[in-house]
């Protein structure tokens, strides 16, 4: 039997009923990660891992993740494990704290057995800019599993674990997610502490996780939310038991149909609208928004000239001093850090700063980032009157089945797709916002998203739990890879 | 608006404390291009200039009433902080010369 292929709820049945140890499911994450010849993983601590597996001994019914192996995104700080968010600048450093989100999975008794592999410093959607190279689809390794998210997505739809964090600034974990057949959630803005998460764009970062099932991922944002002190940005909002989200009252959900109306690929189209009908025969009422065409046009680069120059800011520190490797025969301060930057930098990353800054610039701060910042604004008054008439927005994760690895292009693009870019709508208003398989097409999977209001996860989940029983596409995985 | 000229994204990059290598900086100016037409965009949109710039999604139950007394903790051991570096001078980090 192959356990990771199985869901953490299954597992932990397994291990309550002591009919699997924790040792022997971390044996075979660990058989599986050095099977995979995808570009997976940064570091790893197998040694630790198997320790404390070894210790543990009984697992009770309210102690969801104990004894469960899972994978974190490397650019969560972990004490002792070197954290580079695949980037030269930060080769070799080994943060002396844990994040918090690390530390309660700790808590709770999670086996972390190592760092994943992502687009450095999660500033990309490809899963190929990282500093050791692309990440491929498990469905098939011609095919991108998309960003920046790429091997916490990658391992957990190959069967190597059956959950692992990521970070979502614009849909970081829950394209790769439909791209992964796999369950990706960015909760709200806020909800979960980022102490401890290397920041990319401040204002629309998120902690998320893939998963196989809505319930885990309802276990998992119970775990992990909750006022931290150390974040500033963290809510007090008071935490629910996110899993208690079952509910006979069925919600308003709305979709914009202008946008599903430009997916060329048919079959997501059609599963698309054969869902919205199996969803009005459940009970649910779904209505056609038509969300204004120039702000859905202003969707991508709204979120780009934000993201750059909020990225730039955030990776000022990284001056190969008080992080990373440094160089050799530097002149002075000035000298060192130039020569550190330029060395330790990818050059899409310097352009990406280089975009951020002249955004910045005094004298163009109006026409740029305060722009930005108003269609912001403007885009997300339009969201929240969308949810004046509706409970939650469903709309197809992806337009297309997994791109080819091929295609990929770092470049602009000169016409506005909002079509591969309106998950960042999530990001702009601090939506909880959930991914989750649809269907499948020549094998290679296809997804649905849904997105709500503002500290309503319950909703959301509940939402996407019926999905999830009309799919039947619960527990997910490619295995074997 | 500054004109986007090589010169100035030189400039940009230097400020920013990296070399930028020249074909680097032709490809940045066909990006500019394609980003400036983008935010052609954004001015078109009806009422744009009469919202407020939108910094973070909400500030509702943000901690700033959260600044209470701080909690002692035990300082990491020594050998912790030195794994980060390679250059050490007996128990300390030997940093950069700094000063020219």
């Amino acid at each position: 039997m192959k356990y990771m292929d199985l869901t953490i709820e299954e597992l932990h049945s397994l291990l309550v009923k002591k009919e699997v140890t924790s040792e022997e499911l971390t044996l075979e994450a660990i058989e599986r990660i050095k099977a995979n010849e995808n570009n997976i993983m940064e570091a790893n601590c197998f040694d630790a891992a198997l320790n404390l597996a070894k210790e543990i001994k009984d697992v009770k019914e309210d102690e969801y993740f104990k004894g469960i192996p899972y994978l974190l995104k490397d650019n969560f700080s972990t004490k002792g494990i070197e954290t580079t968010a695949s980037s030269d600048i930060l080769n070799g450093y080994v943060p002396v704290f844990d994040a918090e989100v690390v530390s309660r999975l700790k808590n709770a008794g999670a086996v972390l057995l190592g760092k994943t592999t992502l687009d450095e410093l999660a500033m990309g959607g490809t899963g190929s800019t990282g500093h050791k190279g692309v990440t491929t689809n498990p469905y098939d390794k011609t095919r991108m599993i998309g960003g920046s998210s790429c091997g916490s997505a990658a391992a957990v739809a190959a069967g190597i674990v059956p959950f692992a964090l990521g970070s979502d600034t614009g849909d970081s974990v829950r394209k790769p997610a439909a791209y992964g057949g796999l369950v990706g959630f960015k909760p709200s803005w806020g909800r979960i502490s980022r102490f401890g998460l290397f920041s990319f764009a401040t204002s629309l970062d998120s902690v998320g996780f893939f998963t196989r099932s809505v319930y885990d991922a309802s276990k998992l944002l119970t775990l992990l939310a909750g006022h931290d002190t150390k974040d500033m940005s963290s809510s007090s909002l008071k935490v629910e038991d996110y899993s208690n989200y079952r509910t006979n009252k069925k919600a308003k959900l709305g979709y914009f149909s202008q946008l599903v109306e430009d997916i060329k690929d048919e079959t997501i189209k059609k599963e698309f609208y054969s869902l919205v009908n199996k969803l009005k025969n459940k009970g649910y009422e779904v209505i056609d928004y038509s969300f204004p065409n120039d702000l859905l046009n202003a969707i991508y680069p709204t979120y780009m000239v934000i993201s750059c120059s909020e990225a730039t800011s955030n990776n000022a520190n990284l001056d190969g001093i008080r992080f990373g490797p440094g160089v050799e025969n530097a002149n002075d301060y000035e000298d060192y850090v130039h020569k550190a930057r330029t060395k330790g930098f990818s050059d899409m990353i310097k352009r990406r700063f280089v975009i951020g800054s002249f955004s910045l610039l005094a004298e163009n701060q109006d026409e740029l980032f305060h722009r930005a910042q108003k269609a912001r604004r403007a885009i997300v008054n339009e969201l929240n009157k969308f949810f004046t008439v509706a409970d939650g927005l469903l709309l197809p994760a992806a337009p297309t089945l997994p791109p080819l690895v091929s295609s990929i292009s770092t470049g602009w693009s000169y016409e506005p797709d909002y079509l591969e870019n309106h998950l960042a709508l999530a990001n702009f208003a601090g939506c909880p916002s959930l991914t989750l398989p649809l269907g499948k097409e020549r094998g290679l999977p296809f997804a649905v998203n849904i997105t709500t209001p503002i500290f309503t996860e319950k909703k959301l989940l509940g939402i996407a739990q019926d999905i999830e029983d009309l799919t039947g596409l619960k527990g997910l995985v490619k295995g074997g890879c | 608006m500054i004109d986007i000229n090589y010169k100035v994204l030189k400039n940009c990059a230097d400020n920013l404390k990296f070399e930028l290598e020249d074909e680097q900086i032709d490809l940045l100016l066909g990006e500019f291009k394609d980003l400036l037409a983008q935010m052609d965009f954004l001015s078109h949109i009806e009422g744009i200039d009469k919202v407020e710039p939108m910094t973070f999604p909400y500030h509702d139950h943000l901690t700033e009433d959260d600044l209470g007394m701080d909690e002692k903790e035990e300082p990491e051991k020594a050998e912790v902080e030195l794994s980060n570096t390679k250059n050490r001078l007996g128990n300390q980090v030997k940093i950069p010369k700094v000063l020219g």
